[in-house]
């Protein structure tokens, strides 16, 4: 063959190879519309948020979108039901449809935008790409620069827990709107001299982090959650109980009715007490709501009561020392069927099981990626999900050797004041007894309360079965405003027992039920 | 204002370089306004995010007006066609730009479907951008209405409201998303330079939104409203101030979440301002600091610390979903029920009047609500009495069945809105204004008048779910004797119930003690968050509970 043939064989091949790479973008570009677009034709029960290789095709699209590589992507879709119950027989529902795709634009070796969307078109997207006109700026000062992790170039191949959090009970659940559940709860709420009102809330979530270079984090999980309230009709007595699972199936709605119920009645004719140090019994949903605020304090570079001294001074931890009673051992497994979570950081990074505290005992604290390069550590994503192993007690048992105590259902509003104790306040509600002589003797008008879990963990004189929390709505930080949308719910599990603690400082009175 | 040079102070910023002299500042500004080409500055800034060209020009809205229009009439066919009796939609285009830390920008789409069915009211939420994701909310939000008929009792009719068509556009001089990340970064750092006067590190910039909103309904309304929104954020922290090892954090007041584009941080008066508020604050950071004295005294709470006094308790109590127990298995309750006890009554200081303020330039301000109704001044309290409920077309005729006839009236005042249009409409505006003593005295006035007793310095509200009562927790809190500050006390807290601490207001400062505070509550559906400015003056009130904070750790 001639030189001038075979030039232009070799162009014609180019040409040829140039055309099919196009038309396999296009093509993967309709493909990646298609599953950015609602399914309109899906049947009823059947899976709505993106399977593993969809999100993965959308993220590898997008990750194609400029002429300068986006080198990472993260998507998060999640779908929500939600039905209010309300005056016993009004209800509401709502379906809400989010979905975030997130990431960095870069320039170099710089990182130059974040870009956070929820839009489900490719040509939106690739215009916001493609027309960005960034440019480098000089380099820091070396004695200003952070030393961060570069997570879009992993160092070494990733590995991840296996986790199994999606229940196909709760995606079917979701299509067929709970009807009998709807029914159920309400059943029991007519003919009742009480306001009730029930939230019923489900989940189906997919999230992935994808890298150019293939390393894939996904996770896919499902939630749910009943809370019921009833309020006596002149409003001076109130109860509330909840349940939440990952798995649909393992509900009982008729119960959790008949619970808030029986609480709201129960705390009819409340006394006023003196406000003080009692030893108080408190219910798992009140220890959940303390536990759920401590998280962050496992972080190994938070000053908090796992501290010994200040960063100027060398930041010393209390690792290895007791810090609670014994009888407390404090862990996160991603893999816990009930108690579990996404086995990666906000990044994709990984992160696996961690034994907080083991028999009292301080084992681990928690690093972000950058955290643990500083420190040489391996990351480990402070706690959300928290399990505390349960004891073989009652609350009935403990109910019975309590010679003069309170009996708390649950905490509402709680907020850490002062992070160096772990102080926190907030109120009881829905539910608080005075006890006499190892049995209920009356209900009481509600708390407002100032203690350190960090001191009640060491009061401990009895502790109960573990089971997983409700919390139903959180509040917003009074500090800090807003909570992204995103964090609204679910919480993540809480699985802990009720506990009987001396000496929690009840400081006043409050007027509300 | 002299430059300082690098590397004098030490930072936490990522704004490095030579920082920018007030003349350069102002020259810059100017510069914006006039839209003449920039000069370059090469070092000014380390960050690696930059671009001289507009942010429009590589992030211009995704949808248009007209497109949102479409959408909403879509969505309106769909849901009657489906069998709704009525439907109303809501859909927005939104863009976000948060110039600090790498610089976010976010854009959104959202909608959000209401129907009803036989009296049942169901809602579907999406960001689904496309005509068949948005017949498909509006076809889910219908098959769930019909769901809800075999197990629920219709509701009220929904409170009449007239048909609207229209368009309104907040009037801005500049729209932020014409500016350069640039000059947004260069007018950021300004700001947080001026605090390094002082040995105080400050942090925060300015987050911008952008956003269309189209409201249509089957009765016949179709909304398109425009606005601009900027919630500044500032804090200083004063290094030598660090106790226990947590440092002291201070929010500037300088600024304010408002409606307006970026002539509302440029200029002399708002550098100077902001120059004004950090030198305040230094002067205060030089008090001795020690532990309070417990007890009951008398409390001078400048406007921040009011304001967020009353976003924390006596605003979400107003809402009327509250008071009606809409929100008893979320958000919460309100004291400020039943309404027919309520209504009319003076519960509080005559000196007390608050007012929704949904007009220009504050925070939230639309000319139609999220119900389609137009938004008009609304008193909630006048002189110490409850005379109005927040609500919205679905909550305010309950008001009409209660017993006794309840004083309130039944038609919207235009007060609804959402968050987010994938949220369903509720009764909260985003500013309120307590009114101040137009012959009053000044905060400085105020605490002249306190012989034993504290003054605080913006604050934080932990409240109950009744907004009955709580804690307030100052950022700053002052100890006063015959007049004069003292010292700084910390480890301390107010706590109060609210009917009794707003009945204890005893002066009212002027317009001059004006700040805004900030409170928060949530509720609504899917969960959402809804925060509140208070434009309050600062007040003084007598003899409340002051309780030390202070434990120690076994």
């Amino acid at each position: 063959m001639t030189s001038v043939n075979q030039s232009r064989m070799d162009a014609t091949m180019r040409h040829t190879e140039r055309h099919a790479e196009r038309h396999a973008e296009r093509h993967a570009e309709r493909q990646a519309n298609a599953f950015l677009r609602a399914r309109s034709t899906e049947a009823p029960g059947a899976r709505r948020v993106f399977t593993r290789d969809e999100a993965i095709a959308l993220a590898d699209t997008v990750l194609k979108l400029s002429s300068q590589p986006l080198n990472a992507m993260h998507i998060e879709h999640r779908i929500l039901t939600i039905v209010r119950i309300t005056r016993n027989n009004t209800v509401a529902c709502v379906e809400s449809d989010q979905l975030r795709l997130g990431f960095p634009l870069r320039i170099g070796s710089d990182i130059a935008m974040n870009v956070d969307t929820n839009v489900r078109d490719i040509e939106a997207l690739r215009r916001v790409v493609r027309h960005a006109e960034m440019r480098a700026t000089p380099p820091l000062r070396p004695e200003d620069q952070e030393v961060l992790i570069d997570p879009t170039d992993p160092p070494k191949p990733r590995k991840y827990l296996p986790v199994s959090l999606w229940h196909e009970n709760t995606q079917r659940a979701m299509a067929v709107m709970n009807g009998d559940a709807i029914a159920r709860i309400m059943k029991p709420m007519q003919g009742q001299s009480l306001s009730c009102a029930a939230t019923v809330v489900l989940m189906t979530r997919a999230t992935l982090h994808r890298y150019v270079t293939g390393t894939t984090a996904w996770g896919e999980d499902t939630d749910s959650e009943i809370t019921v309230s009833a309020r006596a009709l002149d409003g001076k007595a109130s109860g509330w109980a909840g349940e939440a699972h990952r798995d649909w199936a393992l509900m009982h709605p008729e119960r959790i009715v008949t619970v808030a119920i029986d609480m709201a009645n129960r705390n009819r004719g409340a006394v006023r007490v003196e406000p003080g140090r009692y030893t108080t019994i408190l219910g798992p949903s009140a220890v959940g709501a303390l536990v759920a605020k401590m998280g962050e304090l496992f972080n190994g570079n938070a000053y908090g009561p796992f501290s010994l001294a200040e960063k100027t001074d060398g930041h010393v931890t209390k690792l290895g020392q007791r810090v609670f009673d014994p009888r407390i051992t404090m862990l996160t497994d991603p893999s816990d069927p009930e108690g579990g979570e996404f086995p990666f950081f906000e990044d994709g990074f990984p992160s696996g099981k961690a034994t907080w505290v083991e028999h009292g005992i301080l084992r681990q604290l928690g690093y972000y990626p950058s955290q643990a390069l500083a420190a040489g550590k391996v990351p480990l994503k402070p706690p959300q999900a928290i399990r505390i192993m349960g004891g073989s007690s009652s609350i009935p048992d403990m109910i019975a050797k309590c010679e003069r105590g309170i009996y708390v259902n649950r905490l509402s509003g709680v907020e850490m004041i002062d992070q160096r104790s772990g102080a926190m306040s907030g109120t009881t509600r829905d539910g608080c007894f005075l006890i006499k002589n190892g049995k209920i003797a009356t209900p009481v008008t509600n708390f407002r309360f100032y203690q350190s879990p960090f001191l009640s963990f060491n009061r401990l004189i009895d502790l109960g079965e573990s089971e997983r929390v409700a919390f139903g709505f959180s509040p917003p930080d009074p500090q800090y405003g807003p909570r992204d949308p995103w964090e609204h719910w679910p919480q993540a599990p809480i699985i802990v027992p009720p506990m009987m603690v001396e000496d929690f400082n009840f400081t006043a009175l409050t007027d509300a039920v | 204002m002299a430059v300082i040079p690098p590397g004098s102070i030490a930072m936490t910023s990522r704004t490095f370089g030579t920082p920018p002299t007030r003349r350069e500042f102002l020259a810059r500004s100017s510069a914006v306004v006039a839209g003449l080409a920039l000069t370059p500055y090469q070092r000014l800034f380390a960050v690696p995010l930059r671009s001289r060209q507009p942010i429009d020009s590589f992030a211009p809205p995704v949808l248009d007006a007209e497109a949102l229009r479409q959408l909403a009439r879509t969505a309106i066919d769909a849901a009657v066609h489906a069998g709704a009796e009525f439907a109303d939609v809501r859909v927005s285009d939104r863009r976000e730009y948060f110039p600090q830390f790498n610089g976010r920008l976010a854009f959104e789409f959202g909608c959000g479907v209401r129907v009803r069915v036989a009296g049942r009211e169901a809602f579907a939420g999406s960001a689904d951008s496309t005509p068949d994701g948005i017949t498909r909310a509006a076809q889910s939000a219908v098959s769930m209405a019909r769901a809800l008929a075999a197990v629920s009792t219709p509701g009220l009719p929904l409170a009449p409201a007239p048909v609207v068509t229209g368009e309104w556009t907040a009037p801005i001089d500049i729209d932020p998303f014409t500016v350069a990340p640039d000059d947004h970064m260069f007018v950021g750092s300004g700001y947080t330079t001026l605090g390094r006067r002082h040995g105080a590190d400050v942090t925060g910039g300015f987050f911008w939104r952008n956003e269309t909103r189209v409201f249509a309904s089957s009765e016949g309304s179709l909304i398109t409203q425009h606005w601009t929104r900027c919630m500044p954020y500032f804090s200083a922290e004063f290094r030598h101030w660090r106790l226990y090892g947590i440092p002291t954090w201070l929010h500037i007041p300088a600024f304010m979440p408002c409606t307006g584009g970026f002539e509302t941080v440029l200029g002399a008066e708002r550098h100077d301002q902001f120059e004004a508020a950090v030198d305040e604050m230094a002067e205060l950071a030089k008090y001795p600091v020690g532990l309070a004295e417990v007890g009951r005294k008398d409390v001078v709470l400048d406007g921040n610390a009011l304001g967020a006094l009353l976003g924390g308790t006596l605003i979400p109590s107003l809402s009327l979903g509250r008071v009606l127990g809409e929100e008893q298995n979320a958000g919460g309750t309100s004291f400020l029920s039943p309404p027919e006890t309520v209504l009319g009554q003076t519960l509080f200081s005559p000196q007390l009047t608050l007012r929704v303020a949904q007009g220009m330039p504050y925070d939230g301000a639309m000319r139609w609500d999220d119900e389609g109704v137009a938004t008009t001044p609304l008193t909630l309290v006048d002189r110490g009495a409850v005379v109005n409920y927040l609500g919205t077309r679905a909550t305010l005729p309950v008001l009409a069945t209660l017993p006794g006839r309840s004083k309130g009236a039944t038609a919207s005042p235009g007060t609804a809105f959402s968050p987010e249009v994938w949220t369903l409409p509720s009764s909260s505006p985003a500013t309120f204004v307590a009114q101040a003593n137009a012959s009053g005295p000044s905060l400085a006035e105020l605490v002249k008048t306190v012989k034993n007793g504290f003054v605080m310095r913006d604050a934080w509200i932990e409240g109950d779910q009744q907004g009955a009562g709580g804690a307030l927790h100052p950022y700053m809190m002052f100890e006063v004797q015959n007049g004069k500050i003292t010292r700084r006390v910390i480890q301390a807290r107010i706590e109060f119930a609210t009917k009794k601490m707003l009945h204890s207001i005893d002066g009212v400062g002027n317009a001059r003690s004006v700040a805004p505070g900030y409170g928060y509550a949530g509720g609504g559906l899917p969960f959402s968050t809804y925060s509140y400015t208070v434009c309050a003056p600062a007040v003084l009130l007598k003899e409340l509970n002051i309780v030390s904070n202070h434990v120690s750790v076994a």
